[in-house]
């Protein structure tokens, strides 16, 4: 039985330990989905015009990261009852971002569509910019806090055992 | 379809007694009451609906008109600037949006913003709206070259969307090409039962939609809004000079008044056209006042 228990705590913690680490993984992923989404958005604003829910619509089903799918249903449901965006409406059930990024995020949709695509594509580019310098944060930090809070989480979880063993 | 972009209590104020189907227009400007019009009369929009009073009306406000043709744009103004810079912008099912406001220039019309004024055109498909004064277009099997004229709002768009689901409806062997400036005529998406004989293009002018259409689409008659552009006369010249047959439209009172205009003028020395009809709103919109031949001879209805 105790050594059960005591197996458990190590699965435990190296849960624990994973779920952090993963944290940024998926902090990684997003940035860089958002900055491709970014760029392909602003190539079919400037080839075909397509109004934004097309677009959107499009660009979502090619998506595979979880939380860039949450938010451009989130951002779609604006569009199509159009109602006033909201930060906590956006970012509603997103939970990796911080609160600077997720004020930087809102305001690049907020912006969409209410200039020509001359404007429109400049300030696109911009946020290009902003996204890929987030990208490039998440992937230092993913680098660095992936595999440490991996191996925390089994050196705790066995430093736990050994004491208690 | 205006429940799309119009605010809820000016919609819900709106159809409390009319349906959609009723409407004219809609007349927003900034700082005045609503105004809505009803077979040639003028109401003022209430939150009970329309009335007759300015005192019970709904004022509009300038953010209103921002919020208004935001939404009408899909939340995507970059994809209609380009009729914006024309001054309208046409949404799904062909309501037209005239748009009044400050226009931004730098060497060339960049766009309209601080909108002023908005006018909601509502169009109407009428079923056999055309019936009258059909067999005018189509005699014996031949197809006229034909232009109705008429004032703003006499229903000339109406009568020629009719005309076009006619031939469809008939089984007649024409493919009907649409140069559709302003996406009037189809409604754009989601826009209107043309028959299974039709192919448009929109919102390019009528000029390249024509010499495109001819070039492309191979049609038996080219259908058109609103002549007036200096361009349009060469594209049409081309199109009867081609085979091509022509139904278009041109605001005017009457055809004495058409002549006062150089271009058409010589279109009616040139005998170009084969029938004329004229519209009026003097019994409702859509009054047919006459048709008349190349000679400008009386074929049905009225004097000139």
């Amino acid at each position: 039985m105790k050594i059960v228990i005591l197996f458990c705590i190590v699965v435990l913690c190296s849960y624990v330990g994973f779920g952090v680490s993963a944290n940024y993984s998926e902090r990684k992923k997003f940035f860089f989905d958002l900055k491709h989404f970014a760029s392909a958005l602003k190539n079919e604003i400037n080839f075909s015009l397509t109004k934004l829910v097309e677009i959107v619509t499009k660009l979502n089903t090619q998506i595979k990261d979880k939380n860039l799918n949450q938010l451009l249903c989130n951002y779609l449901l604006y569009l199509k009852t159009k109602k006033e965006i909201t930060v906590d409406g956006l970012f509603n059930n997103i939970c990796i971002l911080r609160q600077q990024e997720k004020e930087n995020i809102y305001l690049f949709f907020k912006r969409l569509g209410k200039v020509d695509v001359f404007n429109q594509i400049n300030e696109i580019e911009n946020y290009i910019n902003i996204f890929e310098e987030y990208y490039l944060l998440a992937k230092g930090e993913s680098e660095k806090f992936c595999p440490l809070y991996t191996k925390m989480g089994i050196l705790i979880g066995l430093f736990v055992v050994i004491i208690f063993a | 379809m205006l429940k799309d972009f119009l605010p809820h209590v000016i919609y819900n104020a709106l159809t409390s007694k009319l349906s959609e189907y009723e409407i004219n227009e809609i007349r927003l400007r900034a700082g005045k009451p609503i105004t809505v019009i009803c077979n040639t009369k003028h109401y003022f929009l209430s939150e009970n609906g329309i009335c007759n009073s300015p005192n019970q009306a709904i004022f509009a406000s300038k953010e209103l008109l921002i919020d208004i043709v935001f939404k009408a744009s899909d939340y995507s103004i970059y994809s209609v600037n380009e009729q914006l810079k024309q001054g309208f912008l046409t949404v799904k099912g062909g309501i037209r949006l005239g748009i009044c406001g400050d226009v931004a220039i730098d060497s060339e019309i960049k766009t309209i913003n601080n909108f002023s004024s908005i006018c909601i055109r509502v169009p109407h498909q009428i079923k056999n709206a055309s019936l009258p004064i059909f067999n005018h277009v189509l005699n014996n099997g031949d197809i006229n070259n034909t232009l109705i004229i008429s004032p703003p709002g006499a229903g000339k768009t109406t009568l020629l969307r009719d005309l076009i689901f006619q031939f469809s409806n008939h089984n007649y062997p024409y493919n009907i090409f649409i140069a559709d400036e302003r996406g009037e005529i189809t409604g754009g998406e989601d826009g209107f039962n043309l028959g299974h004989f039709c192919d448009a293009i929109c919102f390019l002018n009528k000029k390249d939609s024509m010499l495109m259409g001819i070039r492309s689409m191979s049609p038996d008659i080219i259908v058109t809004d609103e002549l007036g552009a200096e361009d349009d006369f060469y594209a049409l010249q081309y199109a009867m000079n081609c085979g091509v047959k022509v139904v278009a439209t041109v605001h005017a009172q009457n055809i004495e008044e058409l002549k006062r205009k150089p271009a058409f003028a010589k279109l009616i020395e040139d005998k170009y056209f084969k029938r004329y009809i004229v519209l009026s709103k003097e019994n409702g919109i859509g009054t047919i006042e006459g048709v008349y031949r190349e000679n400008l001879t009386r074929v049905y209805g009225g004097a000139i």
